[in-house]
C-alpha cells in the first residue's frame, strides 16, 4: 500500500509539478510545422491534378469518405466544388498558418487553426490527403493541442522573455487554474509516447503475420517494387547485399516489436531511438516514404531528454550565431564593394 | 543572507536540468507547495481517460481480430477512433507487395468523321511515374485506383467476376454492371457495390487520361481498364514465380464530372507522357493494338480474369 501512494505521489509529481518535454514538444512544433510548408509545396505545381479542379474524378470514392463528416466548420474550410484560384488562396493561407506554427507565433489560436485547416484540407481530395502519413500526423496534431509546445524555441517565448509572462488562459479577471495546462501539458506528452509505443508495436505485429518479414527476406522485395525507387540503381544494388536484407527486415520487426521495453533504460533508450530514426532515413530514401519517415522521426524527439536538447542547443547556438555573422559580414562587404566610387 | 542565496541560485541551476518547472521536492526534504483538491482529482480523472484511450486505440490497432472483436470492443473501438484520429499501421504488412503494379487504360473513339476507333493500350503508371521525384508524392491516383479495383474484385464470387468482364459500354452509366453484378450473387450486395464503386473511379481516370492523349481525335465514348501485375525476380535471381498477371474489368461508358477541369488534367498528364516518352496510338476499327512506345503491351500481358485463387 505504501509502495502504491509512492507510486501515485510520484505521478502526481509528473503530472502537477512542472510542464515535461518542453524542448521535445517545441521540435515536434516545429519539425511538423516544415513537413506541411514542405508537402503542401511539392504539390503545388500539380495542385490542379493532385486537389483542384482536375481531381474531381475521385468524386465516387471521395464522397463516401469520413473526412466529409467532420464537424462544422472544419468540413467547409476547403470544399471540392471551389474553382482553382480559390482553392490556391486557402492554400497560400495554410501555408501562412503552418509557417507560424512552426516558429511558435500565438500558438493558443495557431494551433487549434492548423489541426483545423488541415483537417479541412484533407476534404479537397480524401484519396490523396487522408491517408498515409497525414493520419499519424493529424493524431499527432490534434494531442499536441493540449500542450503548450511554444515553452522554449518559439516567438512566443522570446516574447516572455522580454517580462511580457502570458497569463493563464482565461478572458479577464477569470482565468483557469494554473494547474490545469500543466496537467494537459503532460497528459498529450503520454499520449505521444504512447501513440508511438502502439504504432511500433501493432506495425511489428502486423508484419509478423507474414513469411517474409519472419523469414528476413522482406526488405529485398520492398526494394525491388518500382513504383517506390526513388534511387532505382541504389535500391538494386542493395537488394543483393543478402545479409544486409536479412539484418534489415529482421530489425524492421523486432526493434520496433521491443521499443516500450527499450525505453526503460536510458542507454537501450538512446541506442533505440537513434536506430529507429535510421530506420526511418533509410526507408525516406529507398522506399519513397519521406513524409512518413520524417513526422516519425520528429515525434520521436518526445522521448529525448529535455538535459539532452538543451546541451545540443547550447552547442548548436554559438556555432550557427558564428556561421550567421560570417555570412551576413560577407554579404555586407560584398554590398560594400559592389557600391560605385567606394573602396 | 548571502549564503541562502546561494543556495536558491544552486536549487534554480538544478531546477534547470530537470525540465522548465519548479525543482521537485528531495527525498526527506522540504516538500513543494501542496496541491489542491481539484488538481489531484482531475489528474486522477485524467490518467483514467487516458488509460482507456490507450486501450481502445491499442484494440483498433490489433492485428488479432479476436481482440478486436472481444466483447464487441472493436465497434467501441472503432466508434471512438474514427473519423479523426484514424490511423493504419499495416505498412508494407504483413507481406510487401512482390510485383509492379499498373494501370492500363484504352478508349473508344468515335471522330466526327469516321467510324469508331479503338486505341492501344496505355500505361498510366508509367505516365504518373515518368519522373523520379512523383514516387514521393504517394499515393499516386493511378495506383490508388489500381488497388482499389484489384480489392474490390477479388471480394467478388467467381460468378460475379465473369460477370464484371462483360462489355456494358452500350449504357449511359454503370446501373447495368450494377445489377449483373446482384443478378450473379444476391448475396454479396456490398462486394458488388464496392466494386461499381472501384469500377467508377477507373473509368472516370480513364477518361481523363484518355481524353488528355486522343480528345483531339474524337469523342472519348467506351473505357476498358486493366490492372497489370509484373513480379519482381527472386532474392536468388530467379524468375519471379508467376507470369505478369492482370485483372480485366470490360468496357464500360465514359464518365464525365461536371466539376472536373479536363484541360488542367490534360495539361499534368501530357507533359508527364512526354517525360515518360509514352506515345500510343489509335487502333482499327477492329481494334488493334497501337502501342508505340515499344512497352510491353496489356495484352501481352493479359491472362483473362483471373483464377479465383490468383492473387492480385
Amino acid at each position: 500500500m505504501s509502495g502504491d501512494r509512492g507510486a501515485w505521489e510520484r505521478l502526481l509529481a509528473w503530472l502537477l509539478d512542472g510542464h515535461r518535454a518542453s524542448r521535445g514538444l517545441a521540435v515536434m512544433r516545429i519539425g511538423f510545422g516544415t513537413v506541411t510548408i514542405a508537402y503542401v509545396l511539392m504539390l503545388l505545381p500539380q495542385m490542379s491534378y493532385a486537389f483542384g479542379e482536375a481531381s474531381r474524378w475521385g468524386e465516387a470514392v471521395s464522397r463516401a469518405s469520413p473526412v466529409n463528416g467532420y464537424l462544422w466548420p472544419v468540413s467547409e474550410i476547403f470544399s471540392r466544388g471551389d474553382s482553382d484560384p480559390v482553392t490556391l488562396v486557402k492554400v497560400i493561407l495554410l501555408l501562412l498558418v503552418a509557417l507560424a506554427y512552426a516558429v511558435g507565433w500565438h500558438m493558443r489560436v495557431t494551433s487549434p487553426v492548423l489541426v483545423a485547416m488541415l483537417l479541412g484540407f484533407a476534404t479537397a481530395n480524401p484519396q490523396v490527403l487522408s491517408e498515409g502519413h497525414h493520419e499519424t500526423l493529424r493524431v499527432m496534431l490534434i494531442f499536441l493541442l493540449l500542450a503548450d509546445t511554444s515553452r522554449v524555441w518559439s516567438l512566443d517565448a522570446r516574447a516572455r522573455g522580454r517580462g511580457r509572462a502570458l497569463p493563464s488562459p482565461g478572458v479577464g479577471a477569470i482565468r483557469i487554474a494554473p494547474w490545469f495546462p500543466t496537467l494537459a501539458n503532460n497528459v498529450a506528452v503520454i499520449l505521444i509516447g504512447a501513440q508511438l509505443c502502439i504504432a511500433y508495436v501493432s506495425s511489428a505485429l502486423w508484419k509478423l503475420q507474414g513469411a517474409d518479414w519472419a523469414e528476413g527476406r522482406a526488405v529485398y522485395y520492398a526494394l525491388r517494387v518500382d513504383e517506390t525507387a526513388l534511387f532505382p540503381a541504389l535500391n538494386d544494388a542493395l537488394s543483393h547485399a543478402t545479409p544486409l536484407v536479412l539484418i534489415a527486415s529482421l530489425a524492421a520487426v523486432y526493434l520496433p516489436l521491443t521499443f516500450p521495453v527499450l525505453l526503460l533504460n536510458r542507454w537501450t533508450r538512446a541506442i533505440a531511438l537513434a536506430a529507429l530514426a535510421a530506420m526511418h532515413v533509410a526507408i525516406g530514401v529507398l522506399l519513397a516514404q519521406p513524409w512518413m519517415s520524417l513526422v516519425m522521426i520528429v515525434s520521436l524527439a518526445i522521448f529525448v531528454r529535455e538535459e539532452t536538447w538543451a546541451a545540443l542547443a547550447a552547442w548548436t547556438r554559438p556555432r550557427a550565431l558564428r556561421l550567421w555573422n560570417r555570412m551576413t559580414w560577407r554579404r555586407a562587404v560584398r554590398r560594400q564593394q559592389a557600391r560605385p566610387g567606394r573602396g | 543572507m548571502s549564503h541562502a542565496r546561494g543556495d536558491l541560485r544552486r536549487d534554480r541551476r538544478r531546477a534547470g536540468q530537470h525540465g522548465s518547472g519548479p525543482a521537485r521536492p528531495r527525498a526527506g526534504g522540504s516538500s513543494a507547495a501542496p496541491r489542491s483538491r481539484a488538481a489531484v482529482c482531475a489528474a486522477a480523472v485524467a490518467m483514467a481517460l487516458v488509460v482507456v484511450h490507450i486501450v481502445l486505440t491499442a484494440v483498433f490497432n490489433a492485428p488479432n481480430a479476436a481482440i478486436r472483436d472481444r466483447g464487441g470492443l472493436g465497434g467501441v473501438a472503432s466508434a471512438y477512433i474514427e473519423p479523426y484520429l484514424t490511423q493504419d499501421y499495416r505498412m508494407y504488412a504483413p507481406d510487401p507487395l512482390r510485383a509492379d503494379r499498373a494501370l492500363w487504360v484504352r478508349a473508344t473513339i468515335v471522330p466526327t468523321d469516321g467510324d469508331a476507333l479503338v486505341t492501344g493500350w496505355v500505361d498510366t503508371t508509367e505516365i504518373e511515374l515518368a519522373s523520379p521525384a512523383r514516387r514521393m508524392m504517394r499515393p499516386q491516383p493511378s495506383l490508388q485506383v489500381a488497388g482499389r479495383l484489384v480489392a474490390a474484385f477479388y471480394a467478388l464470387s467467381a460468378e460475379q467476376r465473369l460477370a464484371s468482364a462483360e462489355d456494358y459500354s452500350a449504357a449511359e452509366d454503370l446501373a447495368p454492371l450494377q445489377e449483373g453484378l446482384l443478378e450473379a450473387d444476391p448475396n454479396r450486395e456490398d462486394e458488388a457495390l464496392a466494386f461499381v464503386r472501384a469500377t467508377n473511379v477507373a473509368v472516370s481516370y480513364g477518361t481523363q487520361a484518355a481524353r488528355a492523349l486522343w480528345g483531339e481525335a474524337g469523342d472519348v465514348v467506351a473505357i476498358e481498364t486493366r490492372v497489370v501485375s509484373t513480379p519482381v525476380p527472386g532474392p536468388d535471381g530467379s524468375e519471379p514465380a508467376t507470369a505478369p498477371d492482370g485483372i480485366g474489368t470490360g468496357w464500360r461508358p465514359a464518365i464525365d464530372w461536371a466539376a472536373q477541369d479536363d484541360e488542367a488534367f490534360a495539361a499534368t498528364f501530357l507533359a508527364w507522357a512526354e517525360q515518360a516518352g509514352v506515345r500510343v496510338g489509335l487502333g482499327s476499327a477492329a481494334g488493334g493494338s497501337g502501342t508505340e512506345s515499344g512497352e510491353e503491351s496489356a495484352d501481352d500481358a493479359d491472362q483473362g480474369v483471373a483464377d479465383e485463387g490468383g492473387e492480385g
